[in-house]
Parts: structure tokens; C-alpha cells; sequence
């Protein structure tokens, strides 16, 4: 059994010469090439990780909202926003609520959810108001969140 | 009643039927997958088109070492990779149809992206289910060692996909990905290479590979094992920017989720000549 093996292999091996007049164990400088840069790839990824394992702080994830544009439309104005968490943990299901203010007296609040604030990410939503933010005190804060 | 059998007629019909089988079994994980219908619709339109464009040459290479015989006949295997995603196209349909979830009632831009993202999977799925299923065997081209070579690592590109499209959809891949700290990121980089290694081995041992007996062990883990673990984490940073897991986020976290997805792909990547 072993013997008609080997004898495959050599006129596997033979068949190769032939053709192109050198054996296919040598492996081709195109392989050495792909094989070195993929270590090399590999590695930096390790060390791009083992990096971050050492410099990431006790996570916590810090969640900063900046809001773009009010856009009016029929049924209510859309306040667009950006949330941006500087952290370095995640926050999962992170409600953020908006009210508009007149003076002390809340005149109406908006709340939307987002399944999750990556460490570093950066999310877009709006908020939709009847009244027109404009005449009002705006504002928008993160309430709470999950760990994931 | 045998000559009708070998008609080319015939043949072609059940060459079709093994085709509407192999999309099947290769697409029903995405096609029984929500997050793939919600792909259909939210999806980036630039993103799926170079997906479905990507598609057409990858079958169509597929379609040349699924083949009979090594002639290099690039319009047979161009038609053929066409009938396939043909094959895909009207399978997703039925599928979709019959659970429901496209209907008449839905805007065409819908009902089209939902089935033009699973019509990707579904036709690498009929083309290999007409010739797996057809007792042929998918296999590394015998050419000079640059092809060869080229093509191990171009079915390794299939392997990957085949497990990672299952998996690249679900929200868990990032969920994970958060879940994890980077310690764990790092050791699952080192678990996929040396899964990844212990089948290239095996396929050592089942004379199927191409390395010869005498190759030392850190050549074939440079030339197979870390350069098909690099292709399983292209093809996971691939199709998690097409399917938009990757927006917004920072480096750290787009680094995690291709490890956590490459780990499956690596996998699928090195059993392809076992799974394939």
C-alpha cells in the first residue's frame, strides 16, 4: 500500500520535472513572499492588541453628544446628533434624553435608545419635537446605560 | 430509457436540481438569519452592488476548479458561474417568498436588496452543490507552483467565506467583540493559527495537500497556515464593512470584531479541502 503511495508521489514528482524541467517540492519565492508578510501581519495585529491590553484605563465608557442641525419638516423637527463615547469600554442600550426648556418649566421631552456606544465610536440619531426647538432652551443628556 | 437519460437535456436538468439543492444547504443559515432581511434594506447601496459585481469573477473561478478537466475554457466557466447565480437569484426568491418575507405589497428597493444579498451566498452554494453533489471534487489546479499555489490559497478564500457569511450577519460577532478584553483578542488570534495548523497537517496525513513529505513544519505554517489566517482576516474585514459592522467605530474595536469573525473563517478556510 505504502509502496504504490511512493510510487504516485515519484510520478507525481516526475510529471512536474518534465514539464517544467524542476521537481514541486521547492516552494516558489511567491510563497515565501505571502507566508513572510502574513507573519508579519499576524504579528502586528498581536502587538497592535498586547498594546492597547497595557494602555487601556479602567474602562468606563464617557459619553459626549454634540447636535448638528435642526431639520423642520411636516410632523416635527428632527434634531440630529452625534454621540461620541471617548471612552474605552462599551455602553449598551444608552438612553439619551432631550428636553426642551422655557425657563424652569420643561414644555416637552424626547428619548431614543441606542443598542450600543462602542469604546471610541461614534453613533447618529435625532430627536423628534413638535414645538420648535428654536424659541426653546435645548437640551440632550445620556441617562443611563448597560454594561453589554 | 437510457439514451434519454444521458441526454444533455437531462443532464442539465439535474445539474440544475443539484444546484437549487447546494444553495440550499449553503444559504438557508443566511436565508433563516433576520438580520440578513434587515441587511436587505439598510445596507449600504454601493457596498451590496460591489458585493453582487465581486461575485461574478469569484464564481466564476470557482466554476473553473469545480470542473471536469484542467482545459482553461474561460466562457464555459463564466456561463456556468452565471447559471449558478441564477440558480441563487431564484432559490432566494422561493425562500423568501414562502416565509413571507418579501411581498407584493413591498417597495421594490426592499424586496430587491433583500434577495440581491442572499443571492451571493445562495449562488456559491449552487455551484458547488453541482458538482459536490455530482460526485466531482473541488481541487487545487496542476499547473506550475505559482498556480497551484494561488489556487490552495484561492479555495481557501471559498472556505472562509462559507463560514463566515453564516456567521458575519448576526449582531453577536460585534456583541463578542465588546464583550471580550484585548488579552482574549490576542490568545484567539493564537487559537485560530494553531486550529488552522492542526488541519493543515491532517491534510498532510491524507496525502491531499501539496506539501511533500519532507517539508519542514514552519514552512508549511508560514506558506499555508499564517498566509490562509491572513485571507480569512481579509475576507472578515471584507464583509463586515460590506454588511457596515465597522462604521463609526474605532480601531480597537474594528481589530476585535475581524478576530472574533476570523476565527470561524480561519477555520473554514483551512478544512476547505475537507468541507469542499
Amino acid at each position: 500500500m505504502a509502496s504504490v503511495k511512493a510510487e504516485q508521489k515519484e510520478n507525481r514528482m516526475h510529471q512536474k520535472v518534465d514539464q517544467k524541467g524542476k521537481p514541486n517540492a521547492k516552494p516558489g519565492v511567491i510563497e515565501w513572499i505571502v507566508g513572510t508578510i502574513s507573519a508579519l501581519l499576524v504579528l502586528a495585529m498581536i502587538a497592535f492588541l498586547l498594546y492597547q491590553a497595557f494602555n487601556s484605563k479602567e474602562g468606563i465608557p464617557s459619553l459626549v453628544i454634540n447636535v448638528d442641525q435642526v431639520m423642520s419638516r411636516e410632523g416635527g423637527h428632527h434634531v440630529e446628533f452625534r454621540i461620541t463615547n471617548e471612552g474605552d469600554a462599551t455602553a449598551a442600550e444608552v438612553l439619551v434624553k432631550g428636553r426642551l426648556r422655557d425657563g424652569d418649566q420643561v414644555v416637552e421631552e424626547r428619548e431614543v435608545t441606542f443598542d450600543y456606544v462602542p469604546g471610541g465610536a461614534e453613533e447618529r440619531a435625532a430627536l423628534i419635537f413638535m414645538n420648535d426647538p428654536a424659541g426653546y432652551d435645548l437640551e440632550i443628556l445620556p441617562s443611563g446605560y448597560r454594561e453589554p | 430509457m437510457k439514451g434519454s437519460r444521458r441526454s444533455p437535456t437531462h443532464q442539465f436538468l439535474v445539474g440544475l436540481a443539484r444546484g437549487f439543492g447546494g444553495a440550499l444547504i449553503f444559504a438557508l443559515p443566511m436565508l433563516m438569519t433576520m438580520e440578513m432581511w434587515w441587511l436587505g434594506f439598510y445596507l449600504d447601496r454601493f457596498r451590496l452592488a460591489l458585493l453582487l459585481i465581486v461575485n461574478i469573477p469569484l464564481l466564476t473561478l470557482l466554476s473553473h476548479h469545480a470542473g471536469f478537466e484542467a482545459t482553461f475554457e474561460w466562457r464555459e466557466d463564466l456561463r456556468d458561474a452565471l447559471i449558478a447565480y441564477g440558480i441563487g437569484i431564484v432559490a432566494s426568491v422561493v425562500v423568501l417568498w414562502i416565509f413571507g418575507i418579501i411581498t407584493s405589497e413591498m417597495p421594490l428597493d426592499e424586496t430587491i436588496g433583500k434577495i440581491a444579498i442572499q443571492s451571493m451566498p445562495a449562488s456559491i452554494g449552487a455551484l458547488l452543490g453541482r458538482s459536490q453533489l455530482g460526485g466531482r471534487k473541488v481541487k487545487p489546479e496542476k499547473g506550475t507552483p505559482e498556480e497551484t499555489y494561488a489556487s490552495e490559497l484561492f479555495l481557501m478564500v471559498i472556505g472562509s467565506l462559507f463560514l463566515g457569511l453564516n456567521l458575519a450577519p448576526t449582531e453577536e460577532m460585534v456583541l463578542i467583540s465588546y464583550k471580550m478584553t484585548e488579552w482574549q483578542a490576542a490568545l484567539l488570534i493564537l487559537l485560530s493559527v494553531m486550529l488552522m495548523h492542526g488541519f493543515v497537517y491532517a491534510l498532510e496525513f491524507k496525502g491531499e495537500s501539496t506539501l511533500g513529505p519532507d517539508t519542514p513544519w514552519w514552512s508549511a505554517f508560514l506558506r499555508f497556515t499564517l498566509a490562509g489566517y491572513m485571507i480569512s482576516i481579509l475576507v472578515s474585514l471584507y464583509v463586515l464593512w460590506t454588511f457596515g459592522r465597522m462604521d463609526g467605530q474605532a480601531a480597537t474595536q474594528i481589530l476585535m470584531a475581524v478576530v472574533v469573525l476570523g476565527f470561524p473563517a480561519s477555520l473554514g478556510a483551512a478544512a476547505a479541502r475537507l468541507i469542499l
